[in-house]
């Protein structure tokens, strides 16, 4: 296999007699997408906490393109080209799209503490804002405030400012949250595409977009990976079955 | 409710006016109580990059507009007396050329803002209102225990500082010397807002954790902010100084961060003119309604509950809409 572009190496995290994380490892290869799925209260929002940098783990590293970043914070993180979206959709309300997606930009130019130009002044800049969010399909959206906006389109924003960072892998936690079956299929079809683009690792409750899209999947229950494998191997593994028991039409 | 650039532009092409209609009437006073207006306005602007913009609720700006204020009473304490300040391998004597001592209490404003804001921006909502409270009273106990710069009762300058090409003594010409200040005080914050600094700054006041994932540090944003903040409300502590030819710790007192934040409140914040309407509002009722009672903060109080309760924005909010800019 070739060189991960993110690992989680033995990564563990308690909150005094919870561990939150139990031994994790996984990673993230070249192309593809590697979903994290499990029960409510596994610990996938921890996980995702210690892969970006918003929390250190006990014991245990995160390498990123060959680089130990276990000591890097979340700026830092993200500068080097891991591309974040949030659960709860955490974009500028009081901003319109094109300002979101331009405040990206800038923190990708790292331009916000060395230009005293416009922010809204380079051209190549707002074009580069306006392609993002015709990917997104927020096209006709643009000059519409973040607060405004439907909850779906609210997740595509999230998704546009990722993309507009040009990351070397996606964290995206949950994109499909709260969407309908329309929204979820829409998105559905972005992610496959952005995949060309740098590879994800998508944490996930929908299922089918899950096994619609991801190469490999690993599986998390109570702090633990109990399986990682491509969709045919998690569907018939027992131990996720196991896992997964009451809950309705797993597989 | 007229466009915001409008209504701007009213404030500052008034301001002129009123300096004009003033000296042609021959009202000196008027021309003081302006220049006290726009000397708080220009510290109301530095308080408003970090509480309006940047959403740092500063309790503690006094300590800035004191510095400032020292900054100025120091040097010419020591340009009066003809007693350098430092004798060394360096003489440094004290001066009252006005760009010297404006840069001086600026450089000393910006050094004060660092010190604070390293240890206070690491804490957040009340924490960092109690602590940059604290800091202000440090400072204003600290001035009135300096014996060599006048301890309680302050330093007084006995002549007002100069400045090339005006006759500073004039209320006429230091109004000019004020005016300027300002137009270039508020041009730079214009031009600070509009940037991409501007930008990250009001992302952050907003939803920290998203700068941060675009990799834009926030502790960053706002320690600049509280920087460039502190140095804006020295110069303005600077033309107070000169402007009463008086310095006491009271410059440093609570009251004094509290004056600042009722400009920035009652004008509108964070808009660009909001703390320049708020000090004239300020001045003008401490003006009237003081001659008329003793109490007149009753009122104040009272009109600032008005505000905070119906006019988000404060009187720029409740005068103009805002501007909303179309990015292509």
């Amino acid at each position: 296999m070739a060189e991960p572009v993110l690992s989680v190496r033995n990564i563990s995290k308690s909150f005094g007699a919870i561990h939150a994380s139990k031994n994790v490892t996984l990673d993230v290869q070249p192309g593809e997408i590697h979903a994290l799925i499990g029960p409510n209260g596994a610990g996938k929002s921890t996980l995702i906490k210690q892969i970006a940098g918003g929390m250190k783990p006990d014991t245990g590293s995160v390498h990123f393109l060959g680089q130990d970043v276990t000591a890097l914070n979340t700026v830092q993180r993200a500068r080097l080209g891991l591309g974040r979206s949030f659960q709860v959709s955490a974009v500028i309300p009081d901003f319109t799209v094109v300002e979101n997606i331009t405040l990206a930009l800038h923190g990708r130019e790292q331009s916000a503490l060395q230009k005293l130009t416009n922010a809204f002044s380079k051209q190549s800049l707002i074009a580069e804002a306006k392609n993002h969010a015709t990917r997104t399909k927020l096209n006709t959206r643009l000059n519409i405030r973040a607060s405004a906006l439907a909850h779906g389109e609210r997740r595509r924003l999230e998704i546009a400012m990722a993309l507009a960072l040009k990351p070397k892998v996606f964290l995206l936690d949950e994109p499909m949250a709260g969407l309908g079956n329309e929204g979820a299929a829409e998105l559905t079809t972005l992610l496959s595409d952005l995949k060309r683009e740098a590879p994800i690792l998508l944490v996930e409750h929908d299922m089918d977009a899950v096994f619609a899209l991801a190469d490999r999947i690993s599986v998390l229950v109570y702090g633990e990976v109990i399986a990682t494998g491509t969709t045919q191997e998690i569907r018939s593994n027992k131990a996720v079955k196991a896992a997964y028991l009451g809950e309705e039409d797993f597989a | 409710m007229i466009p915001e650039r409008l209504y701007n532009g009213i404030i500052w092409l008034g301001l002129i006016a009123f300096g004009l209609l003033a000296y042609f009437i021959d009202e000196p006073y008027w021309l003081t109580l302006a220049t006290r207006a726009m000397i708080f306005a220009i510290a109301g602007l530095g308080l408003n990059l970090v509480l309006g913009y940047g959403g740092m609720i500063s309790f503690g700006h006094a300590a800035f507009f004191g510095i400032g204020g020292y900054a100025v009473g120091i040097l010419a304490t020591h340009a009066q007396t003809y007693d350098p300040i430092f004798a060394g391998f360096i003489t440094l004597t004290g001066t009252q050329f006005m760009p010297y001592t404006w840069a001086i209490a600026v450089i000393a404003g910006g050094i004060g803002a660092a010190l604070i804001g390293a240890i206070s921006l690491r804490t957040q909502g009340a924490y960092f209102i109690m602590i940059t409270l604290a800091f202000g009273q440090m400072f204003y106990y600290f001035a009135i225990s300096w014996p060599a710069y006048g301890g309680e009762d302050g330093m007084s300058i006995y002549l007002r500082g100069g400045f090339p090409g005006a006759n500073t003594l004039r209320p006429f010409d230091f109004f000019w010397v004020t005016f300027g200040v300002l137009t270039a005080v508020i041009l730079l914050i214009r031009t600070l807002n509009a940037s991409p600094f501007g930008l990250s700054l009001n992302a952050v006041r907003q939803t920290p954790e998203r700068v941060e994932t675009v990799g834009i540090s926030p502790f960053r944003l706002r320690m600049t902010a509280f920087i460039i903040s502190g140095m804006i409300t020295a110069l303005a502590g600077a033309l107070f100084a000169d402007l009463n030819k008086y310095v006491s710790p009271s410059m440093f007192s609570w009251t004094i961060s509290g004056e600042i934040m009722i400009f920035v409140i009652l004008g509108g914040v964070a808009r660009l003119m909001g703390p320049v309407v708020g000090a004239i509002v300020f001045v003008t009722l401490e003006e009237l309604l003081g001659g008329v009672s003793d109490h007149w903060h009753l009122y104040l109080g009272i009109l600032l509950l008005l505000i905070v309760l119906f006019a988000k924005g404060g009187i720029t909010g409740a005068l103009t809409r805002k501007t909303q800019v179309q990015h292509g």
